[in-house]
């Protein structure tokens, strides 16, 4: 071996380690999450349009069966008859592919996100530490992500009717039954994650705890996050105008503090200060986002 | 015989599934190990990780005071001591018989066994206790001082309470303590100098006003000891009282808000205590935000010694949303059976007209003339039955300290 191919070789190997190429990576990962999503846009897309054609299909039928039931000549009978073995069999082919559709399109999405997530991580090593869900300390919600099945008005006069004991829950290893999650009930497969994509598909996001203390969310102290916003290319968004908004379903009050955002140490980075809660639970954490790549807003489940 | 107990008791729960009721008394018969299904039958039957849980009530779990960046005297042990001294004083009022003991009566936990406040005039919310009144971001039941030292020196000045002005208070100070305070605070200065100084020594003493231990507290202490000195639990609190325990942080979800240590949260809630004036209703928190935001004393102004930036809570203010209505400030539960009447304008007489209250509440009191929005409203009924309503009720009885202050 020359001592030309050994500097061509080491040359070669640098630029595939170098951080510039490492982003182009980076951002290459995140826009093939972006073309996942699309794709799983346009799935969801087919599969509604096939859902309305078999709605279509069934409506036909009931007014078929209708008129077979109204007619008297053997001959219309016949005719309906073959009319209504066609529908059945269109409606069994446009349900079936509608749930496949729906069914390809979770799945395209579950891996947009997951390319999405990969590339903000490898994008933004050096700021995200904690790629899971934000947590609460363990005592302050013992029953994690469990619920119970009350269904939960908070406001006056059509009050719910009392609860049972069997909507309480014990967690593991406790003989108290803990009120779970404040009242609340969980949809099921809540998304609790810490990344998230704009409703307008025109963001990527994440968020975690600046820790201070604490590795867990604390209730009753004003405590600080990271969030992480880019495009979905992977182009970080520098020039955000964020408003912090949040919520508890179920409960009509939002948060104690009114946060405030600041632009971060790097490209896409910024500061929550000023965060708040007041009680352990479900919250809603919405973020209206005024960027260059236009007004969108973004949302996180965050479970305490 | 406790197994037989368990099983009847088990029987009446009725969502119980049979099985689990079977599983009770098998449980309870062998008396195995304790586990979740088998607490039913007998309630002193806690875990570990109930008694990890509980400790998050204690008072050993409360962190140490919060840091005063605006009062640079509130741990001088010197500035406490005036302001005891201080807070005592009758001569601090315009007829010289209230001090701020008149309405905050230590043996009644700091409060006045009145549903409203009766000083020089009459006052329009019930007094609060002052016991772990340090550890709250904000003062007065409307938030609408955001430090103990802003707060003590509102009613001095309140036509209401010690009726006195600025210049009367400085006198005092320049007649009867003036080389105490000089020694704390150096030489006399401008009056509102000398008047913001004696809220502060006041604060000072306030911030030993931590409630002592209850029975509460020794009991989920014990529950941390071998199983074989559990014995004397029950001696000590009863089983009234432990079921009104399973039931504050459980069906009764009182502990959504009282939590932690002081048994509050701090924030402002609106819970449909009724009107108590519907011709002129409170607004609460609503009212607060105006208070602070107009306050002279607060952690911004010039009297403060903190620094703009470490004025957090303010930094963060909520200034807005329908849930600032009406909301009042979680008061802390430690010494309640001490400090009837209750609720904001001490509309309830006694606990158990309070725990009837959060059992089946009224919606909060609307008059689109007076509201600035419809109020947020944030409890649902209960269905506590008699029974667990009294349990309730003893159980909030054994928060009362054996010794007042720690």
């Amino acid at each position: 071996m020359t001592w030309r191919v050994v500097v061509a070789l080491s040359f070669t190997a640098l630029t595939l380690l170098s951080p510039s190429r490492l982003v182009a990576q980076a951002h290459n990962v995140m826009s093939q999450g972006h073309h996942k999503l699309l794709e799983a846009d346009s799935t969801a897309k087919q599969a509604r349009e096939a859902i309305k054609q078999s709605n279509k299909v069934r409506k036909a039928l009931g007014r078929y069966r209708y008129e077979l039931s109204q007619s008297d000549t053997a001959e219309a009978q016949s005719t309906l008859r073959q009319a209504i073995s066609d529908h059945t069999l269109q409606l069994h082919h446009w349900e079936a592919q509608g749930l496949k559709l729906r069914q390809d399109s979770a799945v395209q999405k579950t891996e947009s996100l997951k390319l999405l997530r990969a590339g903000m991580i490898a994008n933004w090593s050096s700021w995200i530490s904690q790629p899971g869900p934000l947590r609460g300390a363990e005592l302050t919600s013992p029953l994690d992500n469990r619920s119970h099945n009350s269904p939960q008005r908070s406001v006056h006069r059509n009050m719910p009717t009392p609860r049972s004991d069997t909507e309480l829950q014990s967690a593991e290893g406790m003989s108290l039954q803990v009120s779970a999650l404040a009242g609340q009930q969980l949809p099921e497969g809540l998304d609790t994650g810490s990344f998230s994509v704009s409703r307008q598909r025109k963001i990527f996001a994440h968020i975690e705890l600046i820790q201070d203390r604490s590795q867990f969310v604390p209730i009753n102290q004003l405590h600080r996050w990271r969030l992480i916003l880019s495009s979905l290319d992977g182009e970080a968004i520098t020039d955000g105008q964020v408003r912090f908004g949040g919520h508890m379903p179920g409960h009509v009050h939002g948060l104690p503090t009114q946060p405030i955002i600041e632009a971060g140490s790097a490209p896409g980075v910024y500061e929550i200060s000023g965060v708040k809660f007041q009680m352990g639970g479900w919250w809603v954490i919405e973020l209206e986002l005024e960027t260059s790549v236009g007004s969108d807003s973004v949302r996180f489940n965050v479970v305490l | 015989m406790l197994g037989l107990m368990s099983f009847f008791n088990a029987l009446r729960r009725r969502p119980q599934p049979l099985l689990r009721s079977l599983a009770c008394l098998l449980l309870a018969s062998f008396a195995g190990p304790v586990t979740a299904q088998g607490a039913h039958a007998d309630p002193y039957a806690f875990t570990v990780a109930d008694q990890a849980f509980l400790s998050q009530f204690t008072l050993k779990q409360l962190p140490p005071l919060p840091s005063a960046p605006g009062n640079l005297q509130a741990d001088n042990p010197a500035a406490a001591e005036l302001g005891r001294v201080l807070f005592f004083d009758k001569k601090l009022s315009a007829n010289g018989e209230i001090s701020c003991a008149h309405c905050h009566q230590p043996e009644r936990a700091f409060t006045d066994g009145l549903s409203v406040p009766q000083a020089l005039g009459k006052g329009r919310r019930n007094t609060p206790s002052l016991l772990g009144a340090a550890y709250s971001p904000w003062q007065y039941r409307d938030g609408r001082k955001d430090s103990l030292w802003a707060q003590a020196l509102a009613p001095l000045l309140d036509e209401n309470e010690h009726g006195m002005t600025r210049q009367n208070v400085v006198a005092v100070i320049e007649e009867n303590y003036r080389q105490d305070y000089e020694a704390i605070f150096g030489p006399l200065s401008s009056v509102s100098q000398v008047f913001a100084n004696v809220g502060k020594a006041i604060m000072a003493y306030e911030r030993l006003l931590i409630p002592g231990a209850s029975k509460f507290d020794d009991f989920v202490d014990a529950l941390a000891e071998p199983a074989s000195k559990r014995a004397v639990l029950s001696a000590n609190f009863s089983s009234q009282e432990v079921k009104g325990l399973r039931l504050f942080v459980g069906k009764a979800r009182c502990a959504s808000c009282h939590n932690g240590p002081l048994f509050t949260n701090s924030e402002f809630h609106n819970v449909g205590t009724p009107e108590a004036d519907v011709q002129s209703v409170d607004l609460g928190r609503y009212s607060g935000i105006e208070g602070l935001r107009e306050d002279e004393f607060s952690c911004l102004s010039a009297w403060s010694d903190a620094a703009p930036e470490q004025c957090l809570e303010l930094k963060f203010l909520k200034r807005q949303g329908p849930e600032l209505v009406g909301a009042f400030r979680t008061p802390s539960l430690r010494n309640v059976a001490l400090t009837a009447p209750y609720m904001h304008a001490g509309q309830f007489k006694t606990l158990e007209e309070v725990v009837a209250h959060y059992n089946k509440p009224t919606p909060p009191f609307y008059d689109r003339q007076q509201h600035p929005s419809r109020p947020h409203f944030d409890i649902t009924p209960l269905g506590l039955d008699e029974k667990e309503r009294s349990a309730l009720v003893a159980f909030l009885k054994s928060l009362s300290s054996k010794e007042l202050t720690h």
